[in-house]
């Protein structure tokens, strides 16, 4: 396997994340994709190390620091969404957590509150 | 030893005193006692008013440094100052309007997390640093909103509504943090390089895995910062959560999203440089969007808190420009980065009055409509006054602050108008060329409007019937205080010490106007050694 069939199928797995993003609602459909893009990214990182820099040490730190990190945010989220500490428990059914929602309260004018 | 020892955490001087606070500050995490409250509030206040001196007075006895992970110059100097200078406003709008909490010391505690990762993200040049420094400022943030929101949620907006708003603005967050990794993976992987100047200075930089990086970090930067059409998540959670959060995100979380511009500035000079037309295009693309959607939304909205997050996504389109500016061939590196760091300050500068007296009205009355303000004009005459210079400044008004940045952008033209037709490089550069004159006159007479349609409200007429408005609340006629479309319920009755921080303001607006001023006309510098435009006018 040579390293450009590796970089087609991360970016393939890449573009697989974005749909999933643009085109599923829910919570849990987002936080997947988000999975297919982390994992984009550590094919690409770790196909360089070994194909161009011979295992390099500093992109697998680069792995860890990142991984701890944004799990912890992402863990944040789903901690938040699912916490009993809120009066709303799971916010998971019929919710549209899309970014982009093409609709007048979204882009201008007044905010109607009840829409979501 | 000890000058050694301090020697070795130079530049992280701030760092230490808001984590010394912030560990003491740690032992009564957990107490709800108000004298304990107090204490963790004024030990992060003189933190970080101590981290804001010793920042400057050690830059200037010790210099800049320099390492493999950190780069401290002048522009971190300053950026670190502006981030110290908002923390110490935020902490007074969490006083002000979050004492009471029970969790008011894991705010704080949290607060002193995020501003700490601020500071190591603006000094960090370091892929990992930069990376990690921004998830965990992220997450603070995130932490911050909804401790804040928890238990303050407003009769008018359900729950389940300001929740579904937290958490999709901050899966979005998270999502352009991702796209961040995934451009530092094909940047770092590709060229082994661990900074941006790195891989600017080495032979990879015209690589398509380096482009293709690049393209994914830019469009995290814009995806961060909620820029056009990605805006709908700031918008709607905006107008939800608590309002000391708003300030959070405005003064914290948004000019984060602008520093990652300043982080890729020299990979945004590089191609910029070159006249690249369709880089130019697509972020003038993108600036021009924010500026027409911010100031158009703006317009149309009744609610204050929305025209304000309105205009400041006009703002952080607007503090773009200076990059298609420098596209063009009218600015300088210098300028493009004193544009943005004088956009961010005058939000900055304009916001925290504004808004400490806003937030007030909006708890006397139950709700942030534009009816707060209306005849607020005819009762509080001179916080009104100190309110409408502030708002003419976020204007461009000349004489004032807000002047010198709108100025700036125009006056390669205005030294030389010919320049608009006599672009070289064709009919293509000749379009971009008038299109960004458009967008900024546009972005000038948009937000002047929304100011003046503003000024006007607070100084609007308030139809005095028996039985509805502040008239009637005050005689205690029946069904007095009820919701109403227009005009205040309540007579606003501010605090003194809101007047001394409004005027505060005003006086700097004004002051840093007149200065720019005098610079501009080339009479004479009020600050001695400190160049208030400091563009290429």
């Amino acid at each position: 396997m040579n390293l450009q069939i590796i970089i087609l199928s991360s970016f393939a797995i890449f573009l697989l994340g974005i749909f999933g993003l643009s085109f599923y609602r829910s919570f849990l459909s987002a936080i997947i994709a988000f999975q297919f893009i982390i994992f984009s990214a550590t094919i690409i990182f770790f196909s360089f190390s070994l194909f161009l820099y011979n295992s390099s040490v500093w992109d697998k730190t680069f792995i860890f620091f990142a991984f701890a990190s944004i799990y912890i945010l992402q863990f944040l989220i789903v901690f938040y969404n699912y916490s009993t500490q809120t009066g709303v428990y799971e916010l998971d059914v019929k919710k549209d957590f899309r970014f982009f929602i093409f609709s007048k309260s979204d882009w201008w004018g007044e905010d109607r509150i009840g829409d979501d | 030893m000890i000058r050694n020892l301090l020697g070795r955490v130079y530049p992280f001087y701030p760092v230490l005193f808001i984590l010394g606070s912030g560990i003491i500050t740690l032992f009564f995490g957990l107490s709800s006692r108000k004298s304990f409250k107090l204490l963790a509030l004024v030990l992060s206040v003189f933190s970080l008013a101590g981290g804001l001196f010793i920042n400057i007075f050690s830059f200037n006895l010790t210099g800049e440094f320099n390492n493999l992970l950190f780069n401290f110059g002048t522009l971190q100097v300053l950026l670190t100052s502006i981030v110290l200078f908002f923390a110490i406003n935020i902490l007074f709008f969490l006083a002000l309007f979050n004492f009471s909490k029970e969790n008011f010391i894991k705010i704080i505690i949290i607060f002193d997390i995020c501003i700490t990762s601020f500071i190591f993200f603006i000094v960090s040049i370091n892929f990992i640093i930069i990376f990690v420094s921004l998830v965990f400022l992220a997450a603070g943030v995130l932490q911050l909103v909804t401790l804040l929101s928890r238990g303050n949620i407003s009769k008018s907006i359900p729950e389940y509504s300001v929740k579904h708003n937290i958490i999709r603005f901050f899966l979005l967050s998270a999502f352009s943090l991702l796209l961040m990794f995934l451009g530092f993976s094909l940047v770092y992987g590709a060229t082994d390089l661990k900074s941006f100047s790195a891989v600017m200075e080495s032979d990879f930089k015209n690589t398509s895995f380096v482009k293709t990086g690049f393209f994914l970090i830019l469009c995290s930067a814009v995806t961060f910062g909620g820029f056009v059409p990605l805006h709908s998540p700031y918008m709607k959670m905006q107008r939800r959560i608590e309002g000391t959060g708003t300030i959070i995100i405005w003064l914290l979380y948004l000019p984060a999203g602008l520093f990652i511009f300043l982080k890729l500035k020299d990979v945004l000079f590089n191609f910029l440089g070159g006249h690249n037309n369709y880089i130019i295009a697509v972020l003038l693309a993108v600036s021009a969007a924010s500026i027409l959607a911010g100031n158009l939304g703006a317009i149309r909205t009744t609610s204050i808190r929305r025209i304000f997050s309105f205009l400041m996504l006009g703002i952080m389109g607007l503090s773009i420009t200076g990059f298609v500016q420098y596209g063009l061939g009218f600015f300088d590196e210098r300028s493009v980065i004193i544009h943005m760091v004088s956009n961010v300050i005058l939000a900055g500068a304009a916001y925290i009055p504004l808004m400490s007296v806003f937030y007030h009205l909006e708890n006397i009355n139950g709700t942030d409509q534009i009816g707060n303000i209306k005849g607020f004009g005819r009762q509080n005459i001179y916080l009104a006054i100190n309110m409408c210079i502030i708002m003419l400044s976020l204007g461009g008004l000349p004489g004032t602050y807000g002047f010198l940045g709108r100025i700036s952008l125009l006056s390669p033209y205005m030294k030389n108008p010919g320049s608009i037709f006599a672009q070289a490089g064709g009919t293509f550069s000749k379009v971009l060329n008038i299109s960004v004159i458009a967008v900024i006159f546009i972005a000038w007479a948009f937000i002047a409007v929304n100011m003046i349609r503003l000024i006007l409200i607070i100084y609007g007429r308030v139809e005095k019937k028996p039985g509805t408005g502040q008239a009637g609340f005050q005689e205690g006629l029946q069904g007095a205080g009820r919701a109403l479309p227009e005009g205040p319920q309540k007579k606003a009755i501010l605090p003194v010490f809101i007047y001394i921080y409004v005027t505060f303001f005003t006086l700097l607006i004004i002051l840093a106007g007149i200065a720019g001023i005098l610079e501009l006309f080339g009479l004479r510098q009020l600050l001695p050694g400190i160049s208030i435009i400091g563009l290429n006018l």
